[in-house]
């Protein structure tokens, strides 16, 4: 019986792909990795290595999470200096960074300890973007993370904003402007003495100009322009996020320390507006504007400002009455359509009673 | 373009297991160009499911997993008596002429036809065992089936290997 064993091992052992037929097979697999390629988003979540997905070496990563409780600070220690890709990368995400945020309680401690993660993810990207050999998916990872963390900052700022402490949310948004200006101040640097390294090729040893795109296209040159690339979209992010986030400041500023209000200040003045001018009386509440032909109309929580012809129903059907936040202010309109100046006129007449009628949504 | 962490990974697992995966493909349909296909296929099946991100503890079973399930759709595709061979109990016909076997004097190729002869179930836990090497456990888990039902399975594929060789063998 065991002679039947024997002849299929012996066989099972000669029997493998030819050389030819192997390397036939990898490159039409090949041909398939490269038109179903992983998707920007699978790259990235492979470059934060969070400790909390079962990895492919899930043991080294066990062991390394109990060791660094075991030792002590010293892994913690270590892994502070490290970036997307290192080993020790999730000890600094998944262990350290818990641990020291874990002090912060209240929002406001919170969101500033949410600032100081921004700022780690953005020394994180700026040391990768000086270093050499670095891939792209790493760089990736280390992108998407700064815009993970940086929204994470932001929606931090809306929670102490909602606990109503004004003082801490305008604080937070300056130091979260601040940090990120600074930061994109350094990318910038970065990105302009990246930007005059051409990577040499075989035949010019020549650093020529501030050109990155070079003729020659090998390679490492290609890296170093996705390098570069990468960099200046990170540039970018940053740039939109301290746009907003100054926005939100503004926002934050008008809602904890308005003015009284004026019956000739708009709170937000409508860049769309051709010929209307409506004051309007409501300041701590925040205010859209929508244009359209004739008219423009403001909406609110708590009134009707303006109803435009082209809409009839809404002040009619919706509103009994507009209601009015500060009693002191007429609404008055001086729109040039006639017909909606009546129908405002007939529903004006109870202006000083507030209701908390519901607007409409109207698009 | 250089390939990144994932693909790398997975040429790595291609380079190591895409012999391992073309023998047993070999050694369950006894069609070499078939055998390839299905090996192939097996590796673009493990790249749809690492391109998602998916994780993967242990890559061998894995994609001895893959082979066997492209394997058994195989053989739900030929002809219908052949599913008959997929059941345990069924007796099977030899179906081959014996001197076939006596002309062909080499080894593999003899064994090939003979492993033929058997019946799929019996013929999947013995090729896990003896030509992929894999314990009666993984095969077990594998094929979804208990560590004993394998084991009473390889021991009947032995036993009719044996006869089926001697039955050859007389008429040589």
């Amino acid at each position: 019986m065991n002679n039947i064993i024997k002849q299929l091992k012996r066989g099972a052992k000669n029997t493998r792909l030819s050389s030819v037929e192997k390397t036939e097979m990898k490159s039409a697999l090949l041909g398939y990795v490269k038109a179903h390629p992983a998707s920007q988003e699978v790259l990235a979540a492979r470059g934060i290595l969070s400790p909390f997905v079962p990895r492919r070496n899930k043991r080294t990563l066990s062991f390394i999470v109990a060791a660094s409780l075991l030792v002590g600070s010293s892994v913690s220690f270590a892994a502070e200096g490290s970036l997307p890709g290192d080993i020790l990368y999730p000890v600094k995400v998944g262990v350290n960074e818990p641990v020291l945020g874990a002090v912060a309680i209240t929002p406001a401690a919170k969101a500033a300890w949410n600032i100081t993660l921004v700022e780690r993810r953005l020394v994180e990207v700026e040391k990768l973007a000086v270093s050499q050999n670095v891939s792209s998916e790493v760089q990736q990872a280390a992108a998407t993370n700064l815009a993970k963390y940086t929204h994470d900052a932001e929606e931090r700022l809306e929670t102490v904003e909602d606990d109503n402490d004004g003082d801490e949310a305008i604080n937070n948004t300056v130091a979260l402007s601040d940090v990120l200006t600074t930061h994109e101040q350094i990318l910038s640097d970065i990105h302009s003495k990246i930007m005059k390294v051409t990577v040499a090729t075989p035949e010019t040893k020549v650093a020529t100009t501030s050109i990155t795109m070079v003729a020659t296209t090998t390679p490492a040159q290609i890296e170093h322009n996705e390098h570069v690339q990468s960099v200046e979209v990170t540039i970018q992010n940053i740039r939109t996020s301290i746009k907003h986030i100054d926005v939100k400041n503004e926002e934050l500023k008008k809602k904890f320390y308005k003015e009284e209000a004026t019956s000739t200040t708009p709170v937000v003045a409508p860049a769309s507006v051709s010929h209307t001018e409506v004051p309007v009386a409501n300041t701590a509440l925040p205010v859209r504007v929508h244009a359209d032909e004739h008219n423009a109309v403001i909406e609110n929580h708590h009134e009707h400002v303006v109803a435009t012809s082209t809409t009839p129903v809404v002040s009619d059907t919706n509103n009994s009455a507009p209601a009015i936040v500060a009693p002191e202010v007429h609404n008055e309109t001086h729109t040039t359509s006639t017909s909606t100046e009546s129908r405002h006129r007939d529903s004006s007449h109870t202006e000083n009673t507030r209701t908390a009628s519901s607007t409409s949504e109207r698009d | 373009m250089k390939p990144n962490a994932i693909e790398q990974e997975f040429l790595k697992a291609y380079d190591q297991f895409s012999d391992a995966i073309f023998r047993h493909c070999v050694f369950r349909i006894s069609d070499r160009e078939k055998a390839k296909d299905i090996a192939q296929g097996s590796f673009v099946r493990l790249w749809d499911y690492m391109s998602q991100g998916k994780e993967i503890d242990n890559m061998r079973a894995f994609l001895y997993r893959i082979a066997n399930n492209l394997i058994i759709d195989e053989y739900r595709k030929r002809k219908d008596d052949s599913l008959d061979r997929m059941r345990d109990e069924e007796g099977f016909d030899i179906g081959f002429e014996p001197r076939n076997i006596i002309e062909t004097k080499d080894e593999h190729a003899r064994a090939l036809v003979l492993l033929d002869a058997l019946p799929e179930k019996y013929r999947e836990a013995l090729v896990m065992r003896h030509v992929d090497g894999l314990s009666v456990k993984d095969i077990a888990r594998l094929t979804k089936e208990t560590e004993n039902v394998i084991s009473v399975r390889i021991h009947r594929a032995i036993e009719k290997l044996k006869s089926l060789a001697e039955e050859t063998q007389q008429h040589e």
